[in-house]
């Protein structure tokens, strides 16, 4: 066998060329500018936050301070730091108290037949607040984190990704284009989506819920749950249910129900296209009930003791 | 020799006697004793030093660097910047207590080039680690009201979208097109209502890419609203498969 070294060497140049030359492509350098708010205002009982976002990710925590922490990035990146500065000059903010609330807002100005901005436009909000205040959020595109709250909060979203963790109280979300992880969410909870998944686990108290065109993936602490959802075009999935601790009443149009065998589920066919599915340990209160149209509920696996 | 008498001697003798008496203060012997062994003790730092080679950078270097630091715009950029950053007053007692710190005052009409004691050091960096520690506690401390700051960095990213995804992207409008002219003349499908369910998921759709559009002509283009479009895509094009299969 004749080894021709020559071609080799070739095809190893060829694809080193190929490697470094395709990374330098795939890669360009932005000049990031940007402009950083800090404001620390008193908290006092009564005292409400609420934030206006677009554009923006959000995170959200609390503390134990009487105090309400607010840093705010306004960045802009751009290949050039000239045409960054000058766009970032776009990017307002507010923060005002009006009697008990204290409003945050990012916007950007868009003046009448000028140029739009070149540049990634973007703000970033960390704001750090005593558990017990209450938290209104809205935000438009971008992202939010909202964590360790145990009062009222209200998140209104569209094109925001929310990552909620250990939230208690009056919950009120409605999302839009806009997924929700959630863990550790107790309470009184009600949930608005569209075009949106929810995946949501350990959750506990009544939690209602209401989605079209999507996919719910959820589970639960084995005691204190009342769950209501309310779907269109949209599959749910609960995943190992406690045994014995909820009734299920499930129902869906032109879908499917995958129950487990375990179970012991009573499955009716109530119409050509309408299926329900029953089950009542006779122990508990506690009741799921899920109801779906062109989109499928699966109970998974129960939960080992 | 001769000895004139003193004609006044009485009279001055008697005003010495009228003079009044001061006592130096309690202490005052044992401050300037601990002050010259002070000295006695410096005496070998200061004659070494003393002693040092001054060294001068040429003439040369210094233009030098005035010529590039002039042809760096960035860095002229980042100068403005600074010059327009808010000045921060530290508290009265930060002042006081590193002024506490650093030794008297030295006499500053001596020609020789300004050169720092051995000895002076470690209470000058001292000071300065304190002013600089004062500082940071000032600027990140919350509870102390608003502030502001600007601060510059580089991200790497991928550039997202070329002529050739408009192309395609236009493509795909047509194909949109050309299945809701089709559906609109076609004698059964009209009135069909999973295909007026269709067309209203599409016009739901279609609004949200233009909520999307507008978003990226305000804020740019980023990964993270590629990510979205190319969500509101996929499902717009399975709205369109969804209508091609009722044909």
């Amino acid at each position: 066998m004749v080894v021709n070294y020559q071609s080799i060497f070739q095809h190893c140049a060829a694809a080193f060329l190929l490697f470094w030359g395709g990374g330098l492509i795939a890669q360009e350098t932005l000049q990031v500018v940007t402009q950083n708010y800090q404001e620390s205002i008193p908290f006092g009982l009564g005292t409400e936050v609420s934030i206006e976002g677009e554009k923006a990710d959000v995170y959200l925590s609390s503390w134990d301070r009487n105090q309400v922490a607010v840093y705010l990035d306004l960045s802009s990146a751009h290949q050039d730091r000239r045409v960054a500065e000058q766009d970032l000059e776009r990017m307002q903010h507010t923060m005002i108290q009006e009697g008990s609330k204290i409003i945050v807002r990012n916007y950007i100005s868009k003046p009448e037949g000028g140029e739009r901005p070149e540049s990634m436009l973007k703000a970033k909000y960390t704001i750090i607040l005593p558990a017990n205040c209450p938290v209104n959020l809205s935000n438009f595109f971008g992202s939010a984190d909202v964590r360790d709250l145990q009062n009222a909060v209200v998140i209104n979203s569209e094109f925001c990704q929310l990552d909620l963790l250990n939230l208690r109280g009056q919950i009120s979300i409605s999302t839009r284009f806009g997924d929700i992880n959630g863990r550790q969410i107790a309470g009184n909870v009600q949930i608005f989506s569209n075009r949106s998944n929810i995946n949501l686990s350990e959750i506990q108290g009544v939690v209602n819920i209401k989605s079209r065109y999507g996919r719910i993936e959820l589970d639960a602490q084995p005691e204190n749950l009342d769950l209501a959802i309310d779907a269109v075009r949209t599959d749910i999935v609960f995943n190992e249910p406690p045994v014995g601790y909820y009734s299920f009443l499930l129902r869906t149009q032109n879908g499917e129900i995958i129950t487990p065998k375990e179970m012991n589920f009573q499955v009716r066919q109530l119409s050509a296209d309408t299926q329900e599915a029953l089950y009542n340990p006779g122990t508990t209160e506690s009741e799921v009930k899920i109801h779906t149209t062109f989109g499928n509920i699966v109970i998974g696996p129960p939960l080992s003791n | 020799m001769i000895v004139v008498p003193e004609k006044n001697r009485n009279t001055l003798l008697r005003a010495l006697r009228e003079l009044p008496e001061y006592e130096p203060p309690d202490g005052l012997w044992d401050e300037l004793g601990q002050r010259l062994a002070r000295e006695r003790a410096e005496a070998p730092l200061r004659r070494a030093i003393r002693e040092l080679p001054d060294h001068y950078p040429p003439a040369a270097l210094w233009e030098n660097l005035h010529v590039q630091l002039d042809r760096d715009q960035s860095e002229r950029t980042l100068r403005q910047a600074i010059a327009e950053l808010p000045s921060h007053h530290p508290p009265a007692e930060l002042w006081e207590d590193i002024a506490a710190g650093l030794p008297p005052a030295e006499d500053t009409s001596s020609p020789r080039p300004r050169v720092i004691a051995l000895w002076q050091r470690p209470a000058l960096a001292a000071g300065i680690t304190a002013l600089l520690c004062a500082l940071a506690w000032w600027t990140f401390t919350p509870g102390l009201g608003k502030r502001a700051s600007i601060s510059y960095s580089t991200i790497e990213v991928v550039p997202l979208g070329t002529d050739q995804d408009d192309q395609e992207m236009r493509r795909d409008e047509e194909a949109f097109e050309l299945v809701l002219g089709e559906l609109a003349v076609h004698p059964l499908l009209g009135e069909d209502p999973e295909i007026q369910m269709l067309k209203e998921e599409l016009v739901e759709l279609d609004a949200a890419r233009e909520q999307l559009q507008t978003a990226i002509s305000h804020y740019g283009r980023d990964a993270e609203m590629e990510q979205r479009m190319t969500r509101i895509e996929h499902e717009r094009g399975a709205v369109l498969l969804a209508m091609i299969a009722k044909i």
